[in-house]
């Protein structure tokens, strides 16, 4: 069964649980204490196992110890509680004398590990406040809606105007009914694509116009640093993930956060790309750490639910398509700088206080011509697709039961590796999905094209050369870039045909629109135009290196052999 | 013992008895056999090639009774029919099967008499293991290659064997059903190696034969096994598997076995080839089937699409399928260009 396809008038949809104390994050939210005291226990349990002597874990410790005190010489954050130097130090001091009993005390350790956990889920727990998430939910759509809808300059003018434009403005691409209707009978993960500090945002807002109970979701602390954003995000059912901290005491305390939430039924959003797309493609590899705990929750169910009653978790991936990304010059920056190392991220701060962030996004809407959300297929946590009902069938068609996977000789056995090897391949079906889900805007096309004929017309230079070259040296004459985009054009509807991307209605139309339509939405925003218009007709660019950025976002559908 | 174990094996050939017969020394086994004739005889004499069956052996009525009574699945099937065993398989199967194939072949989409090697596409040929994962909904998938000579294993020899799979469940599930005082079982992560190591050797051991059946000594055939391994190294690479599956058991290993040994299908191909025979009249003298000239042909295809020179595949498959004779196929190898001494390490 196919779910009905809604239009752009039926937004905001009416919620598929009516009463929100009844919403699954209300209710994690309203046993907060209890949630707490077992993502303890159980992260405890789990560590402790994993550090079986005292020798063991005073390592751990230790390195835990040395590691936070780098993070709070050389990376303090706002977001940081003003008794972190205290506490560390305690910690310290504690350290050095359960290393002085020696073996005399075995307990001195977990006693320091267990403060240490502690205090970890304490700075990552969230909450949820209906009061605020309807403020919110009202307060939301008026900002898109009433600036997206406004031309630039005149927004105030436009309050009262009519909100449900903003649809048309954003297209939701899915299968909707059934998104709503499985979340009714399991647990639903959003895992969006990550090109933009808006993404969650958009997608928390667009979520609660599908009329879904509200999401649970990991915010980097940095976030919070900002007032106005930590106000929302930590009554919205946000928790926090500090990607300075990388110890593994850490980590597991998030993965068991996440775990637990999930069982206890709370939807939840992942991205799964663990930070913003820097070259500006789609992301090919994607961070198992947080899939993996979806995989642990449902494996879970079956050992606690005879195999009839066992909830059921399904993922959805969510592609966000956008004309243009806001910090697209700081990213691509970046990766340019980085590319062959890896490295952690600094995260920039674009926007560092609550005037900034407004201005951000004030910017990004006034600017933004329009944007998509797409759903791909809804699936189990091993990656097979599921039906409107929620049966799992596999690639062959074959209806299959989930608890299978987990089980050898007939037992349900735990087993670290196998689980892993199975997140690699719900990461794989990802990615798939953000391909075939991923909507070709015209932008993206004529930035590929026009990228792809500068690096032919110098001769297939590495792109770093092509980079270095001044933008005013290079320009691809009109023509070249018409022939390109329809060769591509003609690749493309293709590759639509059998499903393995999707295209925006605007692709229909002439090249010289579709020229036009791109340029004009790429430029909005950039100040510096990746793409421009030279008086001689041709096509060139003021800046490559954004240029570039957007080019990527085709990158991986072979689409460069056929120009 | 374990009594509440139960695994199955596909295939009751020389092979697959023999391994029927290993897994036996630990667990209950049922034996399947597509042939009903061959499974009737097999029931009522309880021997293959002169050998008992082990009385923990039972022949299976249908793959339907082994899928549901068998949590651990070896199919031993040659490449050419395992394409047809596991759809009819497949209904039965589920995720919590495992199964380790015991095949050192290749399947190719397309008909490998008619294909024309610019025309194809690489995706088209399969291991056995990807097979196994295109056709069924099995996951936990993973492979055995080594010097297993059926006869020896029949007659209780020592030896040994690789598992390959990605998991290590798998690979532990296995040695746990295979593992007894007289054959050892070894792990491997590198599924794709292993699997190539294992369907590469094939040709290497019917060159082999050749190189005996004309009278040379073992100076000639060191040369040969240690330069043909080589160039199942570069044939691997190319296929996207790392060395060091080919410089183990599966690969060095299994290699030297089937070089040496008479008892080899392959080297018999190899050796009568050499000695004026047909290959026409050998393959049905032979009865079963010698994976070694289908894997040639395949091999052949491979490295004509791919524009790489593999000496020893291209002048091999001259000789069996081009009559070149097999005198001047050796001269033309020994004038063959040599490079650096164990080039292969460094790629």
């Amino acid at each position: 069964m196919i779910g009905r396809q809604y239009n752009p008038n039926d937004y905001p949809l009416p919620y598929v649980i009516e009463d929100m104390r009844q919403w699954p994050i209300s209710r994690l939210s309203d046993d907060k204490q209890n949630f707490v005291e077992e993502v303890k226990s159980r992260s405890l349990a789990r560590l402790k196992e994993r550090y079986k002597t005292s020798k063991n874990l005073r390592e751990e410790l230790a390195k835990v110890l040395y590691q936070e005190k780098i993070r709070l010489t050389e990376k303090a954050w706002k977001a940081d509680p003003p008794d972190e130097k205290k506490f560390w130090n305690s910690i310290k001091s504690k350290l050095i004398k359960s290393d002085q009993l020696n073996n005399v005390s075995q307990d001195s350790e977990a006693v320091i590990l267990e403060e240490i956990v502690n205090r970890y889920i304490e700075e990552i727990a969230g909450e949820f406040n209906i009061g605020t998430f309807k403020f919110a939910r009202t307060i939301l759509p008026q900002f898109f809606g009433r600036i997206l809808s406004a031309t630039p300059g005149r927004w105030l003018k436009n309050i009262g105007a009519n909100v449900k434009t903003i649809h048309e403005k954003i297209p939701i691409i899915g299968d909707i009914e059934k998104i709503r209707h499985l979340s009714t009978k399991g647990t639903v993960i959003i895992v969006p694509t990550h090109f933009s500090n808006m993404d969650s945002i958009l997608v928390g807002w667009i979520l609660s116009e599908l009329g879904l109970p509200a999401f649970t979701y990991g915010a980097g602390l940095n976030l919070f640093s900002i007032d106005l954003l930590a106000y929302f995000m930590n009554r919205l059912g946000a928790y926090k993930v500090d990607r300075r901290k990388k110890n593994g005491v850490y980590l597991e305390c998030l993965k068991n956060y996440s775990t637990i939430a999930i069982q206890r039924g709370a939807h939840s959003i992942f991205f799964p790309g663990g930070t913003r797309s820097r070259s500006g493609s789609l992301e090919g590899k994607l961070k198992l750490g947080l899939l993996g705990t979806a995989i642990e929750a449902q494996k879970m169910h079956f050992k606690n639910f005879p195999e009839e009653t066992a909830p059921k978790i399904y993922v959805v991936p969510c592609v966000i398509n956008y004309h243009f990304v806001l910090e697209a010059q700081a990213l691509i920056s970046d990766y340019l700088k980085e590319t062959g190392k890896e490295r952690f991220y600094k995260e920039n701060d674009e926007y560092s206080t609550s005037f900034k962030l407004m201005r951000f996004i004030w910017k990004f809407l006034s600017a933004s011509s329009s944007l998509s959300v797409s759903f791909g297929e809804v699936m189990d946590v091993v990656g097979n697709k599921v039906d409107f009902d929620g049966n799992s069938h596999n690639h062959l068609g074959q209806k299959i039961n989930v608890k299978n996977y987990f089980l050898t000789n007939g037992e349900l056995k735990d087993d670290h590796q196998r689980d892993e090897e199975y997140t690699k391949i719900l990461g794989e079906r990802i990615v798939n999905n953000y391909y075939r889900y991923n909507v070709v805007f015209t932008s993206h096309l004529v930035c590929f094209t026009v990228f792809e004929l500068l690096k032919k017309q110098q001769n297939n230079v590495d792109v770093f050369t092509l980079l270095r070259t001044l933008p005013d040296d290079v320009s691809v004459p009109y023509n070249d870039v018409v022939e390109g985009i329809n060769k591509l054009k003609e690749r493309l509807k293709i590759m639509y045909d059998k499903g393995e991307v999707l295209m925006s209605p605007e692709l229909r139309w002439n090249v010289d629109k579709i020229i036009d339509h791109g340029m004009r939405n790429i430029n909005l925003y950039h100040p510096i135009s990746p793409l421009i218009k030279l008086s001689n007709g041709n096509i060139g660019s003021e800046d490559l290196k954004l240029l570039f950025y957007y080019h990527n976002r085709l990158n991986g559908y072979g689409l460069e052999r056929f120009i | 013992m374990s009594q509440n174990r139960r695994v199955g094996v596909i295939g009751a050939g020389s092979f697959g008895s023999a391994i029927a017969n290993l897994l036996a020394e630990n667990q209950k086994v049922l034996l399947y056999e597509h042939n009903k004739d061959a499974a009737a005889f097999l029931r009522k004499e309880r021997t293959v090639r002169n050998f008992a069956l082990h009385q923990n052996v039972e022949i299976a009525e249908s793959l339907e009774q082994v899928a549901s009574n068998c949590f651990l699945l070896f199919p031993v099937v040659p490449s050419a029919y395992f394409k047809n065993m596991i759809i009819d398989f497949s209904p039965y199967l589920r995720p919590d099967h495992i199964m380790i194939h015991a095949t050192k072949g290749l399947h190719c989409e397309f008909d490998i008499e008619k294909a024309d090697a610019k025309t194809i596409s690489l995706k088209e040929i399969k291991t056995m293991s990807e097979l196994i994962l295109q056709e069924t909904g099995i996951v936990r998938v993973g492979c055995l290659a080594g010097p297993n000579l059926a006869l020896e294993i029949m007659e209780k020899q020592p030896a040994a064997t690789v598992i390959a799979s990605r998991f290590n469940e798998v690979i532990s599930e296995g040695q746990a059903a295979l593992r007894t005082e007289r054959f050892q079982v070894y792990g491997s992560k590198d599924i794709l190696g292993i699997e190539l190591s294992g369907v590469l050797k094939n040709y290497v051991a019917i060159a082999c034969g050749a190189l005996n059946g004309l009278g040379y000594g073992e100076n000639a055939r060191a040369l040969l096994i240690t330069r043909g391994m080589a160039e199942m190294i570069y044939i691997g690479k190319a296929l996207g598997a790392d060395k060091r599956a080919f410089l183990g058991i599966a690969g060095i290993g299994d290699l030297i076995a089937t070089c040496t040994s008479p008892k080899s299908r392959n080297y018999s191909v190899g050796y009568r080839i050499a000695k004026g025979e047909k290959l026409d009249d050998i393959l049905r003298d032979i009865g079963e089937v010698a994976e070694g000239v289908r894997t040639l042909k395949i091999g052949k295809l491979i490295v004509d699409h791919l524009g790489a020179s593999a000496p020893l595949l291209q002048t091999i498959a001259k000789v069996l399928f081009e009559d070149l004779a097999m005198e001047r196929a050796l001269k033309f190898l020994m004038r063959y260009p040599v490079s650096a001494d164990a080039e292969y390490l460094d790629i």
